[in-house]
């Protein structure tokens, strides 16, 4: 492998993005050459800052799904979720409106339980 | 169940698989239109907009490309009209509140933050696609519709810039 070659490789490499055969004849040439070694530590440490970066940024707003739902799977009407505060046992309650059944099921550690088919 | 088992069933008309498919999106997608947008109320539009028509396309997917690829391909697309929009007259306010909380954050990682900012859209995007979603170039090609070579040298001008900054 090139110098050229390896500075190709080394962004990839720095995103997790490269095959491991790839990555492979990269390190190889990158213990040899201490010039694209510096890149590749560059590129790792640029990399890493990227990541964390993308990560802090706020995901989608709670009720996007919402909308989503209305024009796709039908607008739940109710969800009711009781969640932890009673140990594992949550009830969930969902009601649609685009001819979708009406459901309602009981989770108990996890485990769903109808209850509830109109 | 990888990404494909996943859209198949969305496909087959599984709303409980849609909605599975959603949690795995959403906020990767919301993240790449706030990168190329910078603004929220844009950004969830895009989420909407790439998810109904994931819901609408779900059986026309081929499976010659990663789940991923497609649905970014989607959203870039939708994201790509919003900015047109704003060509056109309709301005996008731009946001200067995505900055990291300054308490939380080091300085540097804000000046990472501003930098890729200061990347041009399409360098934004490659670098949030190889970075963030691990993407490979072949991949990145195909969500932004040009050759390899393109996205290697917009990879190689967005490190260079990156650098450039970073190092300053
Ligand atoms: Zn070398």
């Amino acid at each position: 492998m090139t110098c050229d070659q390896a500075r190709g490789l080394i962004p990839l490499y720095a995103a997790r993005a490269l095959s491991e055969s790839d990555g492979a004849g990269l390190i190889e040439h990158v213990s040899r050459c201490t010039v694209c070694q510096t890149e590749l530590v560059e590129a790792m440490q640029l990399g890493h800052e990227l990541r964390a970066t993308f990560g802090r940024l706020p995901g989608a707003p709670e009720g996007t799904w919402l909308s989503v739902a209305a024009r796709t799977v039908g607008m739940p009407l109710l969800q009711v979720d009781l969640g932890s505060e009673m140990a594992g046992l949550s009830l969930n309650v969902g009601a649609t409106r685009t001819g979708t059944p009406i459901t309602g099921s009981l989770s108990i550690l996890g485990r769903e339980v109808p209850v509830l088919r109109i | 169940m990888d990404d494909g088992q996943l859209l198949a069933q969305v496909a087959r008309g599984d709303g409980r698989a849609f909605r599975d498919l959603y949690e795995r999106f959403a906020d990767r997608v919301f993240r790449f239109a706030l990168t190329l947008l910078r603004n929220r109320h844009l950004a969830e539009d895009v989420v909407q907009e790439t998810m109904v028509a994931v819901w609408k396309g779900a059986g026309s997917f081929t499976g010659r490309s990663r789940v991923s690829t497609w649905i970014f391909g989607i959203a870039r697309h939708q994201a790509y009209r919003a900015l047109r929009d704003e060509a056109k007259g309709e301005r996008i306010p731009e946001e200067r509140g995505e900055e990291a909380d300054p308490c939380r954050a080091v300085e540097r990682e804000v000046r990472v933050q501003r930098a890729v900012a200061e990347l041009p859209p399409e360098q934004r995007e490659v670098v949030f696609l190889a970075f963030y979603e691990h993407l490979p170039y072949a991949e990145i090609a195909r969500v932004q519709g040009v050759p390899e070579g393109t996205v290697k040298s917009r990879m190689f001008h967005a490190k260079k810039r990156l650098a450039e900054v970073l190092r300053s």
